[in-house]
């Protein structure tokens, strides 16, 4: 598949002005020559700028910034795909690799969690595989969302009369079950019964950024499959996925999901939209306090997902909401925890730093997991997702009430 | 999705507009698609080319009655320009200028040009305050802004410029990269420390002059930077706009957005609205491509998506139209009759845009929308670089969509 747009560029070099990743390094010739300009050239040779290309955090600020709908982000995802040049080495296969890496760190969790935390282990990671020592990981659960769903949740969920389905993605289901256990917990309480899909794997994204466009494209075959199965709405939590589901299957992976995109949408959407046409209530406990700060993550940005994010949090009588100004945290998935990138990671996230620690909340509400990471280890605030956020503040019973169950 | 009012494109006009509505306390929702023609500013705002010692009356009485300000109403335009330059003090955005004569400008080729609003650091002076001794810097390798083409501009109005070229080591290391050794990339060089720097050199060379010119690329976040360049040099001095980016341009539609955004407003920056659902001659709702079946609904719809550069206006070789809902458009002749040969004359199809009524109420097949509104360079009957009236029509034109807007509430 040609992606021709890159016809459509006028050289005004606004996606450039814009890049977070130009603006902190003088070596990256920025978005509009990696990009527009550079495709031009790689008709001929796909080698031309690939040197360039491992600098974009397909954070896709570029394409909210083009004035002429070019899809500059795309165009260097997929010439970095092309190209041949990025052969992933052993690191580029860790990173990337969430589902093998999830399967086999979650039932040693008590052990890798406190490794990972060593200095010595992470001065060994820096060493031997170019991991920054700097860099906090995430920390493995205890067990799968899945596991605990099967467990615990999975039958509940038939009595429901309407069905969700739920894409929940690498960090819920290895990192952060909570997330999935929120998401159910609010859509039970509206009278949503929320299935797991027949076969998930990771959306992909890291493996796109990490040149490893075969996999990625098995991968999303499998979740389409998936999807068309379900015929209904799959709901997500992390902007990401999301982008990479309905986006960057088509554009990227050259993958038609046209027949389900409009499926696929923000569980944050979707009860956005249901509360608004009064389908579904919330209601919220009194004494729940908190001041928060909403950051939108590119791919909230790209997606203008959080045009229902804001109106949700904002529902909670109790949450005293500032909204930051919209910039990039500068983690980008798997970019940040690469050792050559750690300074421009956080100097890219500097702004939204400083701005975060004027705000001083008691949260910080983002949809994007990587977003948290960076955040929570830069500034040292709580980052919550704004479907957790939600849940800690709803009042199940009242709202069940409410919705008549 | 529910808005009181939903206002498609975030450019001047669009944010205008939209802080107008929403400082009234009205729930607005801004559609953009990209980044506007505001990126590209000269950071001033004509009104209209005036006879030297005319003031704007004269000169907009003799516009064409299609003219969006003659349908406005030329009474009403002194009160709008007073609104206008309210907006953008209200936003942080200091101007000069007076509300009923131009003042000069310094172009980035050297030329002189009348304009209404200009940004406090950018050129502005009247015609009797001759300059004196300029000075025109450069700074090294910036192929943006060429400092002897307008030292020979000014040269031949018979002022006398000379020019330098100055660096620091930063704005060096920028040249690694020559193609993208561009506006923008200069300005987040200069902060406190650099520009403290970059003015002693400056100091330095000019020691015999009266006025200093610098090429605007400071302050692209805010305006703190731009005027510490001033005040750190030790004769008078203001800034010629850049070829683009224009970074006293980045932070206008910076500080617009902030502006809009603490006052509630959202802003969706990187979509594009695709078709509307029209009810008894009403627009009731629109959707994004991003957002799927999702439908926004408003009271009022304000149609700021600009002209052909921004995709406000579409056109084939047989027709030119409105590409969000196809409204109706006014234009003469066919593709041949739509230029003029000399790329300098004026061009036809410059003057070519949505039609209004005089409440800028757009139509669709005749038919008026009454909750309907375009604004800005969407509008037809200008001919905006011809008469100098650019930033005023996208102005005022936005000011008064809103006011009938509030009126009718």
């Amino acid at each position: 598949m040609q992606d021709n747009s890159f016809q459509d560029c006028v050289k005004c070099t606004l996606c450039t002005a814009y890049c977070p990743m130009a603006a902190v390094n003088p070596f990256y010739i920025g978005p509009k020559q990696a990009g527009p300009d550079g495709e031009r050239y790689r008709l001929k040779d796909k080698a031309f700028y690939d040197y360039a290309l491992k600098y974009c955090l397909n954070c896709k600020r570029c394409e909210s910034a083009c004035p002429s709908g070019v899809r500059i982000g795309d165009i260097i995802a997929k010439a970095k795909l092309d190209s041949g040049q990025f052969h992933p080495g052993l690191r580029e296969m860790i990173l990337a690799n969430t589902d093998m890496m999830g399967s086999l760190a979650v039932p040693f969790s008590p052990i890798i969690n406190p490794v990972l935390k060593w200095d010595l282990s992470k001065k060994m990671m820096d060493g031997i595989l170019g991991i920054d020592h700097r860099r906090t990981f995430p920390a493995y659960a205890g067990q799968t969302f899945v596991r605990w769903y099967k467990k615990h949740a999975g039958k509940a969920q038939e009595a429901f009369s309407k069905q969700v389905y739920y894409f929940h993605g690498c960090y819920a289901n290895y990192n952060y079950p909570k997330l999935g256990q929120d998401l159910i917990k609010l859509m039970n309480a509206c009278g949503y019964g929320v299935r797991l899909l027949e076969k998930e794997k990771c959306c992909g994204v890291a493996l796109i950024s990490n040149g490893m466009g075969g996999q990625a494209k098995r991968q999303a075959r499998v979740n389409l499959a998936s999807i068309r199965k379900a015929g209904t709405t799959v709901l997500t939590t992390s902007t990401t996925c999301t982008m990479t589901l309905r986006d960057e299957y088509p554009h990227v992976l050259g993958l038609d999901n046209a027949d389900v995109r409009d499926n696929i949408t923000l569980a944050l959407r979707f009860l956005c939209e249901k509360v608004e046409s009064g389908e579904i209530k919330l209601a919220f406990k009194s004494d729940y306090r908190k001041k928060v700060a909403y950051h939108t993550s590119c791919h909230a940005e790209k997606q203008g997902s959080w045009i229902y994010s804001l109106p949700l949090l904002r529902l909670i009588p109790g949450v005293q909401l500032t909204v930051l100004e919209s910039s990039c945290c500068g983690i980008s998935g798997t970019f940040g925890f690469k050792k050559e990138n750690y300074e421009y990671s956080q100097g890219i996230g500097e702004k939204l730093f400083n701005n975060i620690r004027l705000a001083n909340p008691d949260y910080v509400a983002t949809e994007c997991e990587t977003c948290k990471w960076q955040i929570e280890m830069s500034t040292g605030f709580e980052v919550i997702n704004p479907i957790c956020l939600l849940a800690d503040a709803l009042d199940v019973e009242a709202t069940r009430k409410l919705n008549q169950l | 999705m529910k808005y009181d009012d939903i206002i498609i494109g975030g450019g001047l006009s669009g944010l205008l507009c939209a802080i107008s509505l929403a400082e009234k306390g009205r729930k607005c929702l801004i559609i953009s698609q990209g980044q506007s023609t505001l990126n590209f500013s000269s950071g001033s705002f004509e009104f209209i080319n005036t006879e030297e010692g005319e003031d704007f009356e004269h000169a907009i009485a003799a516009l064409p009655s299609r003219h969006p300000y003659q349908k406005i109403g030329v009474d009403r335009l002194p009160r709008l320009r007073t609104s206008v330059a309210g907006l953008l003090d209200r936003a942080g955005i200091r101007t000069v200028g007076e509300n009923e004569r131009n003042h000069l400008r310094i172009t980035p080729f050297g030329a002189l040009k009348q304009t209404w609003l200009s940004l406090a650091e950018m050129t502005h002076f009247q015609k009797d305050e001759l300059l004196g001794r300029v000075l025109v810097v450069d700074i090294r390798g910036f192929l943006d802004f060429n400092a002897s083409f307008i030292a020979s501009s000014l040269g031949q109005m018979g002022i006398q410029a000379d020019t330098c070229e100055v660096y620091v080591h930063e704005t060096e290391r920028l040249r690694d990269n020559a193609s993208e050794f561009r506006s923008a990339n200069i300005a987040r060089v200069f902060n406190g420390y650099t520009i403290d720097r970059l003015a002693c050199a400056i100091n330095e060379k000019a020691t015999d002059v009266d006025f200093i010119l610098l090429p605007a690329v400071f302050g692209l976040d805010k305006e703190e930077p731009a005027r510490r360049m001033l005040e750190k040099l030790n004769k008078p001095a203001a800034f010629i706009p850049t070829m683009s980016p224009s970074v006293p341009g980045i932070r206008l539609q910076r500080l617009l957005k902030q502006r809009f955004i603490s006052l509630g407003g959202m802003f969706l920056s990187a979509d594009t609205v695709c078709g509307g659902e029209i009810v008894d001659g009403r627009l009731v709702s629109v959707r994004a491509l991003n957002h799927g079946d999702t439908r926004f609904e408003a009271e009022n719809f304000i149609f700021a998506c600009g002209s052909f550069f921004s995709n406000g206006l579409k056109a084939t070789q047989d027709k030119i139209y409105e590409p969000i809902l196809g409204l109706d458009v006014d234009y003469e002749g066919g593709h041949g009759e739509w230029f003029a040969p000399d790329v300098y004359a004026e061009q036809p199809y410059m003057s070519f845009g949505v039609r209004t009524d005089k409440r800028l109420n757009v139509s669709l097949d005749g038919k008026t929308l009454e909750n309907a509104y375009a604004v800005g360079q969407l509008l037809s009957g200008a001919s905006p670089i011809k008469s100098g009236c650019t930033g005023g029509v996208s102005a005022v034109s936005a000011v008064y969509a809103a006011d009938i807007i509030l009126n009718q509430q």
